[in-house]
């Protein structure tokens, strides 16, 4: 491994999560989302090694992961109308609690098909900003809209989540 | 003032209100049941959303640092597309700078350490690992220590076959891990902790080293001691 692909991992790795997350909302199981984050490494390896260096590693990544999604990923792709089934990757965990553990877990899919079936500029907002943890301002320069518009999404989003998740008695942590 | 819960609620959360008006609102809010449904409504919507953050699955990790290791480049550096023999020249004495900053050279003034020691650092200073041939051992899982492996491979320092295994934490820490199957030589300055078989640590040029026999006979480098403090209880060296 050169010293340049190495600095690419490790700018780059901390990332995944954020990817995974992008590309987990985006496609319609976790192997398509696996090559997905797969894809979306080897575009930004491209131009990292062609010397184009981000100044923030996180929407930068995020821009490349939703470029590809525009472009050709989901081409002739449609979503499921069923729910996704659970998902095998590890859950960040709230605390150490297992019965806490098991709850959330549980939660969490049923969090994760109420997602699935928001609009999709709501879903995106709502990824990019909650569950990638990206500012208003990234997600408006990633989806090229304004950032009035970004939080509009995410603020709609969100009051349907929590409207779904009491019409199917989904409980969160506050609950 | 124009009265738009919706739009007011999602500034307000989104953090796009000034101090004053954020201030103002939240008086608002008292007495304006609409306001205060938007704003319940969409903070519990955040934490709903926010609960379903998952962690990118540990072959997924692994499988895309392979992929970037295996990605043939297709095409030259630009520089050096673009440079013609004087550039070439250039390239060359960088080369040769590089591989004498591989090479450990402590300074007249600079402890000298066992060659294994010295080049294991210079390997961590440098962001390297072997890479002569894919790893034997298995890497040590620090996932549960938040540590995900950002570089793997097998080769040698000084004279001592090694697996070299690069770490990387969310917050940027590193950490390298070397494991081998014959014992690391001590480093000067080193410090056990109980006795001569002990695992013992020592501090170089501002990188710490730990090194243990059990459970498994490794050297590991940091630069942030509580990296090692952490590794060490969670591997449970002794």
């Amino acid at each position: 491994m050169t010293n340049s692909d190495f600095d690419f991992i490790q700018a780059t790795l901390p990332a995944a999560d954020l990817i995974y997350n992008l590309a987990r909302r985006s496609t319609t199981g976790r192997e398509e989302a696996e090559d997905l984050v797969q894809e979306t490494y080897l575009r930004a390896l491209k131009a990292w090694r062609a010397h184009r260096r981000p100044e923030k590693v996180e929407p930068w990544m995020a821009t490349i992961c939703l470029n590809i999604i525009r472009s050709d990923y989901r081409r002739d792709r449609r979503r499921p109308d069923e729910v996704l089934s659970a998902e095998p990757g590890r859950w960040q965990a709230s605390d150490d609690n297992t019965e806490d553990a098991a709850f959330s877990h549980i939660q969490r899919e049923q969090v994760n098909a109420l997602i699935e079936r928001l609009p999709e500029e709501q879903r995106t907002a709502l990824t990019l900003v909650d569950l990638c943890g990206l500012t208003a301002a990234q997600a408006a320069r990633i989806t090229r809209s304004p950032r009035g518009t970004v939080l509009s999404r995410v603020h709609r989003g969100r009051k349907a989540l929590a409207i779904m998740a009491k019409a199917n008695k989904v409980k969160d942590h506050e609950s | 003032m124009s009265h738009n819960p919706e739009q007011d609620a999602a500034a307000y959360l989104g953090g796009a209100m000034r101090e004053k008006k954020s201030r103002r609102f939240e008086e608002h809010l008292l007495e304006c049941q609409d306001c205060w449904n938007e704003v319940t409504l969409a903070r519990r919507g955040r934490v709903l959303s926010e609960s379903a953050r998952a962690i990118a699955p540990q072959a997924l990790r692994e499988r895309v640092r392979a992929s970037v290791e295996s990605e043939p480049a297709t095409s030259p550096a630009p520089r050096l597309q673009w440079a013609g023999a004087a550039g070439l020249a250039a390239a060359v004495v960088i080369a040769v700078v590089g591989m004498l900053v591989r090479t450990p050279a402590p300074g007249p003034n600079a402890i000298r350490q066992p060659d294994p020691v010295a080049q294991a650092i210079v390997d961590f200073q440098d962001r390297r690992v072997p890479a002569e041939g894919t790893t034997t051992h298995e890497a040590p899982d620090l996932t549960e220590i938040g540590f995900q492996i950002a570089g793997a491979g097998s080769g040698a320092i000084g004279e001592l076959k090694v697996d070299g295994f690069a770490y990387l934490d969310a917050t940027g820490r590193r950490l390298q891990i070397y494991v081998a199957d014959e014992p690391f030589p001590e480093a000067v300055g080193a410090k056990s902790w109980s006795g001569p078989d002990s695992p013992w640590t020592a501090s170089a040029q501002g990188i710490q080293i730990l090194c243990a026999d059990s459970p498994l006979r490794l050297l590991a480098l940091s630069d942030r001691p509580e990296v090692l403090q952490a590794v060490s209880a969670y591997l449970k060296m002794s």
